[in-house]
């Protein structure tokens, strides 16, 4: 009941948040922190469900801004479809990359993604007849038929929270199902999973453009919205902004993930007077969180809001409890 | 005369393949004995530039004097990040400790994007002679470059070789867990190690900075160079991290002298992902743990 | 008459060792085989290969009449054949239920859209495999604690929810290793009857045990690894009583678990 309550709670904030936050200023932020959350909650799904660190998505995050943000300017494609295209242009990038990465364990994995997306960068800051290199490449306002000017970031935020709460829905119903399951069996122990019949590899694989269809769909929202985007999108300084979020918040929670962009987008926001700071302050709290809540912030109440009904008949006292 | 290019590109490479060397030395060094992977590590290298820069212009310092100031300066910088993030992180989950890096590259670039801005640094060099070779040209600046890497180079040869310290950081990489047993303070080696990988990037720094345009982005592109030089010298492999860094600074400059100057960057990833692919544990050395 | 499981020639190098040398054995359905002999004489090994963990250098593997030679882990555990490690494995962070519901992956059938859209179908699925996962539990005694973290819980639990873990993939040979190891008497008189309780229930059994009392009451017939090679195999009597067997390991082994148990 308690969650279901939160959960219907969450949505009437969504749904009137825009009307209550009129300032045009503070609704732009809550669209970014709406693209920033389906970004984290993409890289939760390799981070939190699977256990893969990758350290490149904002190969996916950049590669669909820039597929948006070409296909709307460069060739008057509809916003709609540049969303659509992005996206599928990313899931098979992370099909892609995913093929080297996978052979890799460990630190090699790491910087196997980390490079393969520094490639990716590369390529878009050296093909500027296509990309416009580092000049950056403006993209237009879509234009939203029946939307009376001045009301487009309003229609941003309904389309962006829709998918976010989308991606949560499904999410949610798959981290119960058997096949969600085994993506938290992979991330707990892989040998053992795999001994129970669970395909690590392939799942991973497929995983790996899911994850990253949705970061390459919020990177297509984001190209149009702000309306100019450079190389530096695909830089590390935007993958570790993933994965900042992902770990200030806690890994495999998916709300950790949503709370974590929220800190990163609006928290941050008091300190938008110097927006450098903003990366120094987000960079410090996250130091000072891997070293004193390795879990998260979020984790351990997400936990204690899911902890399985009392019914512990023989009333065992685990060693975690104990301590 | 096509030799002359050739030749030029060449000492172009090794120059740039020292500063690689330096810095990689550092990483593989701090790879192989705390099987920390430092993702801030060129980080330490910019900031050396820096501190030479402010050494010199806000100080008044000669180039000389500067120097080995801003090393010591982010030396003790390098110590107060281990103690206060690395250390308390040694036991943890090895991904804790990648991740604490990955935030400290970013804290770093942007605190030096804050304090000097985004906009490039000249540093003004002591050297102003020129040698000619022939056709082939060398910058005073260049081969001083070249010396004093090689310089230090030995230096830690003979500092890994033949001190106390020195022999225990060996006996460590070898075995962390038997150096333990066999009474050596772990702890204190860690902490030298990290010092002494920062101080070489630092050394990198203060050296290569006169010579090349000094932006804190350059941060990034070092650790990410070094590595393709730490895979491809077989990770932990000092040595191998020294000949590696030589080898792709040389191949980067005859890309960019053959080829093309924007996709001379892209060298290091080519050949990291093929190494990575086909011999993962390295070309040189037997690499690693995974 | 076809066996269950055969395996020819096997043989697993490490490096200059031999761990597995040209080992052959086969399994009978419905039986309880034990595999026995020294520490380092190569069973766990053995597991590792026939699993598909480990490939073989040479040999070749079947089950039921089909080449699994070369099929990795999640192929073979298809095909009916689950394991226990040596070692405890269990999913840390997980409750005990969730732990046996991750491992019943291969037991369900509503494929992913389903999950997801939450269909009749699925809901169905959902509810015989919560069946499914009671009566494992139960089978393992572990039903009282389902709700708790599997990281924390008592060692002898753990040992448990390994077995349990194995059972998710319904299978139709399970392979234990050391199941008894750092139990109790009781704990270990426990697992004796667990597995036979099993064996009733229609699952074919190879069990790597070091107390030859357990053995000898459990098992069927034993085959006895030293070195890597198969030196002796038969039923519980005749392993008692063979020279080799004596020689290389089970007088030693018999005084030290006599002893143990004084
Ligand atoms: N992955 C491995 N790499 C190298 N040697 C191994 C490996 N696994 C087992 N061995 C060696 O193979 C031999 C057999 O080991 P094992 O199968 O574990 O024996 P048992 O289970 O019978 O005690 C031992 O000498 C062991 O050291
Ligand atoms: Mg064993």
């Amino acid at each position: 009941m308690l969650r279901i309550s939160l959960a219907l709670a969450a949505l009437l904030v969504i749904a009137v948040a825009p009307f209550v936050v009129t300032d045009p200023y503070f609704q732009q932020v809550m669209v970014i922190f709406g693209i920033y959350a389906i970004f984290a909650v993409a890289l939760d799904i390799l981070f939190g469900f699977l256990g893969v660190h990758s350290f490149g998505h904002a190969a996916f995050f950049g590669g669909g801004a820039y597929v948006c943000g070409i296909l709307m300017e460069t060739y008057g494609v509809s916003f709609g479809l540049a969303l659509v295209a992005a996206t599928l242009f990313s899931a098979v990038l992370g099909f892609l990359i995913a093929i080297p990465a996978l052979r890799m364990r460990g630190i090699y994995f790491a910087i196997t993604t980390l490079f393969c997306a520094e490639v990716v960068r590369l390529v878009v800051t050296n093909v500027p007849d296509v990309t416009r290199g580092v000049m950056g490449l403006t993209t237009p306002m879509p234009s939203f038929p029946g939307v009376p000017y001045g009301y487009e970031t309003a229609v941003f935020y309904y389309i962006t929270f829709a998918i976010l709460v989308l991606a949560c829905l499904l999410l949610e119903r798959f981290r119960v199902s058997p096949l969600g399951r085994s993506f938290i069996a992979i991330r707990e122990n892989e040998q053992l999973a795999a001994s129970v019949g669970v395909p690590v590899f392939r799942i991973k694989f497929y995983a790996f453009g899911v994850s990253g269809g949705l970061a390459g769909l919020a990177g297509a929202i984001y190209a149009p919205f702000i309306g100019i985007i450079s190389p530096d999108l695909l830089s590390p300084t935007y993958s570790a902004m993933g994965m900042l979020m992902v770990v200030v918040g806690g890994f495999g929670t998916i709300y950790g993930a949503i709370f974590g962009a929220f800190m990163f987008s609006v928290v941050t926001e008091f300190f938008r007077a110097a927006a450098e700071l903003r990366m120094i302050i987000f960079s410090g709290i996250l130091i000072v969180a891997i070293i004193f809540m390795p879990r998260g912030v979020l984790t351990p109440l997400v936990e204690y809001l899911r902890r399985p009904s009392g019914k512990d008949k023989a009333g065992l006292v685990t060693r975690d409890e104990a301590a | 005369m096509e030799l002359d290019i050739f030749l030029q590109q060449l000492l172009n490479g090794l120059t740039i393949g020292v500063g690689y060397a330096l810095v990689a030395g550092g990483l593989a060094a701090i790879f192989g004995i705390m099987r920390i992977v430092n993702f801030a590590h060129g980080e330490f290298f910019m900031i050396g530039g820096y501190a030479l820069y402010y050494a010199m212009a806000v100080l008044g310092l000669p180039y000389f004097a500067a120097g080995p100031l801003a090393v010591l300066a982010v030396v003790a910088v390098g110590y107060l990040v281990q103690r206060l993030t690395i250390e308390p992180l040694m036991e943890a989950d090895p991904l804790n400790t990648l991740l604490v890096t990955f935030a400290l590259s970013l804290f770093i670039f942007h605190s030096v994007v804050v304090v000097a801005g985004s906009s490039g640094r000249n540093i003004d060099t002591p050297f102003e002679d020129v040698i000619t070779l022939g056709n082939v040209i060398l910058t005073e600046q260049k081969l001083f470059v070249m010396l004093g890497g090689l310089l230090i180079l030995g230096a830690l040869a003979v500092f890994l070789a033949y001190t106390p310290i020195g022999k225990q950081m060996r006996a460590t990489a070898e075995n962390r867990y038997a150096a333990t047993i066999l009474g050596i303070d772990v702890r204190r080696v860690d902490r030298f190690t990290f010092g002494l990988g920062i101080g070489l990037a630092a050394v990198a720094g203060v050296l290569i900075a006169p010579i090349t345009p000094l932006v804190p982005a350059v941060g990034a592109s070092y650790t990410l160079k070094a590595f393709a030089v730490i895979v491809l010298g077989g990770m932990g492999s000092i040595p191998g991290a020294i000949i590696a860094g030589t080898g792709l600074g040389l191949v980067e400059a005859l890309t960019a002298g053959y080829l093309s100057s924007a996709w001379k960057d892209g060298v290091a990833f080519v050949v990291l992902i093929t190494v990575l692919l086909t011999r993962p544990t390295g070309l040189l050395g037997k690499g690693g743990a995974h | 008459m076809t066996h269950l499981f055969q395996a020819f020639d096997i043989t697993k190098r490490f490096g200059g060792l031999v761990a597995l040398d040209k080992t052959s054995f086969h399994v009978d359905e419905g039986e309880i085989l034990g595999l026995i002999g020294p520490n380092g004489a190569g069973k766990s090994t053995c597991f590792n290969v026939v699993t598909g963990t480990l490939r073989p250098t040479s040999g070749r593997i079947e089950l039921m009449g089909q080449d699994i030679t070369d099929a990795p882990p999640f192929v073979t555990a298809r095909l009916g054949m689950a394991r226990t490690f040596q070692h405890t494995t269990v999913f840390p962070q997980l409750t005990v239920r969730e732990n046996i519901e991750a491992a019943c992956y291969l037991r369900a059938k509503a494929g992913l859209a389903p999950a997801l859209l939450r269909t009749p179908g699925y809901r169905a699925d959902q509810a015989s495999l919560d069946a499914a996962v009671d009566v494992i539990l139960r089978t393992v005694d572990l039903k009282q604690v389902e709700g708790s973290r599997a990281k924390g819980l008592p060692y002898g639990y753990l040992r448990r929810l390994g077995i349990g873990i194995a059972l998710g993939t319904d299978p139709v040979l399970l392979l234990m290793d050391e199941p008894a190891a750092g139990l109790n008497p009781t704990e270990s008189l426990e697992y004796a009857k667990l597995a036979r309780r099993l064996r009733d229930s229609g699952i074919t059994i190879v069990i790597v045990e070091h107390d030859m009392k357990v053995i000898m009451n459990l098992c069927d017939r034993i085959v006895v690894l030293n070195y890597g090679k198969k030196i002796a195999e038969g039923r519980p009597d005749e392993i008692r009583s063979n020279p080799l067997v004596i020689e290389s390991y089970l007088g030693k082994s018999r005084d030290e678990t006599e002893a143990d148990h004084a």
